[in-house]
């Protein structure tokens, strides 16, 4: 009934792994209520596989360097143009997903499993993941250890944490970044369509249980396990697609928690 | 320790261009110690971006200011912030004690904590803003003008010399406009210094001892029985004679007031 190959280890090693490093960053994406920044973050990810493909480059590096470039077009426009944010997401995430549906189909050299970007594939993961997905979780800790507080301040009110002293802009950049690098390594197992699930989803449903910042980011991160661990099995009793799943037992647990009082 | 002979505030020819087009041109004035301060002027005349230039929130093209004689960055833990009050419903999960107590995070290392007498701090600025009953409830749970009270509770226990607020009497309720007028009376009785932008004229001499004038640039400043008068409100409102001479009449009139009261 159970067989437990390599393959499933470093499966369930990595999913254990991603849904470590979103909770933290989720529980900011949602007080900061920058799921749809989030979200173009992930669709410009596409772009970035397309970019790797087409020039032979390291597809994880070449995804962060693209998120970055796109998180900075955002940063620049906003303060340029008189475009309300959220047309100027819109219209960045779809441009940059259709380009990269573009890309793509250009290369008609080799075989690509487009399904397998869009919606994540679980055994893709390999030991060099694993590897990035821990350097990663010892920078997201080593970024809250220093600026946990900060982040907080900024939340409430960035003028006035900038006043305080905090710099906002470094801060908020170095967020960035790590969210760059957590979409780069969780687009393999559930997709450029599906990663801010994981980012949101957990965070949104750990919402409902806690009382203070540290009560919600301990809930997200133990929601975020659970529904990656459901998810694969799920997935391998019931021979369903990994990533999908994986976001419908988060979904169930975020709907289960609706009914909870508050 | 803070040196009290030392000017709190002091601008001095600060011009701010937004968008290619000036804003402030060459604001320079003095806020003396152990006063309160109304930052006056009508609509877009540039009171926020004044406030946010001087603690460069906003780029400034010329000019500084000097806090107790230094700029901001030496001065911060001298120097509290109260933001304009903003209408968002934070979907945070965080209570009113903790918000007062970032106020102290100021005078901590990152890797400290709160201790005993942060907390006490904490809890006699609720106490100062009518709040303590509301110490555990999630700051999303409370009224717009208790979230104020909040921020003005987490400045003051940061225990600062000079306080700068955006507005805050602005769209508050009336339990929240007394708090207030209360913090400031036990705040100057301090010897501190409360600079605040304000856009109700009528309340400038109840609520303030200096008043500044601005309109793109500085029309006068001092204290307000010298500086509210006609001319310079005509100079700061310019156009809208009628309704100013309406309000001049109204100063007049609770001036008069207040000289009766004193009878």
């Amino acid at each position: 009934m159970f067989e437990f190959s390599p393959f499933l280890a470093t499966a369930l090693i990595g999913g254990i792994g991603l849904a470590l490093i979103s909770a933290p960053l989720g529980v900011f994406v949602v007080w900061q209520r920058q799921s749809y920044f989030g979200a173009t973050l992930a669709h410009s990810a596409l772009l970035g596989v397309s970019l790797a493909l087409l020039m032979q480059t390291n597809l994880s590096g070449t995804i962060i360097v693209v998120s970055l470039l796109i998180a900075w077009g955002i940063f620049t426009l906003n303060h340029t143009q008189q475009l309300s944010s959220d047309t100027l997401l819109g219209i960045l995430a779809h441009s940059s997903l259709a380009l990269g549906l573009i890309l793509i189909s250009l290369q008609d050299s080799v075989q690509i499993d487009l399904m397998g970007y869009l919606f994540g594939d679980i055994l893709s993961l390999n030991q060099n993941d694993l590897i990035l997905i821990a350097v990663t979780g010892v920078l997201i800790a080593l970024f809250y250890w220093k600026h946990w507080r900060d982040m907080l301040n900024i939340t409430l009110n960035s003028e006035l944490a900038q006043v305080e002293g905090t710099e906002v802009k470094k801060v908020q950049l170095q967020f960035i970044l790590l969210l760059a690098f957590m979409i780069a390594l969780s687009m393999k197992m559930v997709g450029v369509l599906l990663v801010t699930s994981l980012l949101i989803i957990p965070a949104a449903a750990a919402r409902r249980l806690s009382h203070t910042p540290e009560q919600m980011l301990g809930w997200s991160l133990i929601l975020g396990v659970l529904s990656v661990l459901t998810g694969i099995a799920g997935s391998y009793w019931y021979d369903l697609p990994t990533g999908p799943a994986i976001v419908m037992m988060a979904t169930l647990i975020f709907g289960l928690l609706l009914f909870k009082k508050q | 320790m803070t040196d009290r002979s030392a000017i709190p505030l002091k601008v001095e020819q600060l011009s701010i261009r937004y968008h290619h087009k000036p804003v402030l041109t060459d604001v320079s004035f003095e806020v003396p110690a152990g006063k309160t301060v109304a930052i006056i002027g009508p609509n877009g005349a540039g009171k926020s971006s004044l406030l946010k230039g001087i603690m460069g929130l906003t780029p400034v093209i010329q000019g500084q200011a000097l806090f107790f004689g230094e700029p901001l960055d030496k001065k911060r833990l001298t120097t509290a912030y109260v933001p304009q009050r903003e209408e968002i419903d934070w979907d945070f999960p965080i209570d009113v004690m903790d918000v007062v107590l970032m106020g102290r995070h100021g005078q901590l290392k990152f890797w400290q904590r709160p201790n005993q007498n942060d907390r006490d701090i904490a809890e006699k600025a609720l106490w100062d803003l009518q709040m303590s009953d509301f110490s555990d409830r999630q700051i999303s749970q409370l009224s717009g003008g208790q979230q104020q009270r909040v921020f003005l509770a987490r400045a003051l226990a940061q225990q600062a010399s000079l306080y700068l607020m955006d507005e805050p009497f602005a769209g508050v309720d009336v339990a929240t406009e007394k708090a207030i007028i209360e913090l400031f009376k036990q705040l100057k009785a301090q010897g501190n210094t409360v600079v605040c932008v304000h856009h109700d004229l009528n309340t400038v001499h109840e609520y303030y001892d200096y008043a500044v004038l601005i309109n793109a640039r500085l029309i006068a400043a001092g204290p307000v029985d010298e500086v509210l008068t006609k001319d310079n409100l005509n100079k700061t409102y310019g156009g809208r004679l009628s309704l100013l001479n309406e309000m001049t009449e109204q100063l007049y009139r609770s001036q008069l007031n207040q000289a009766h009261d004193q009878d």
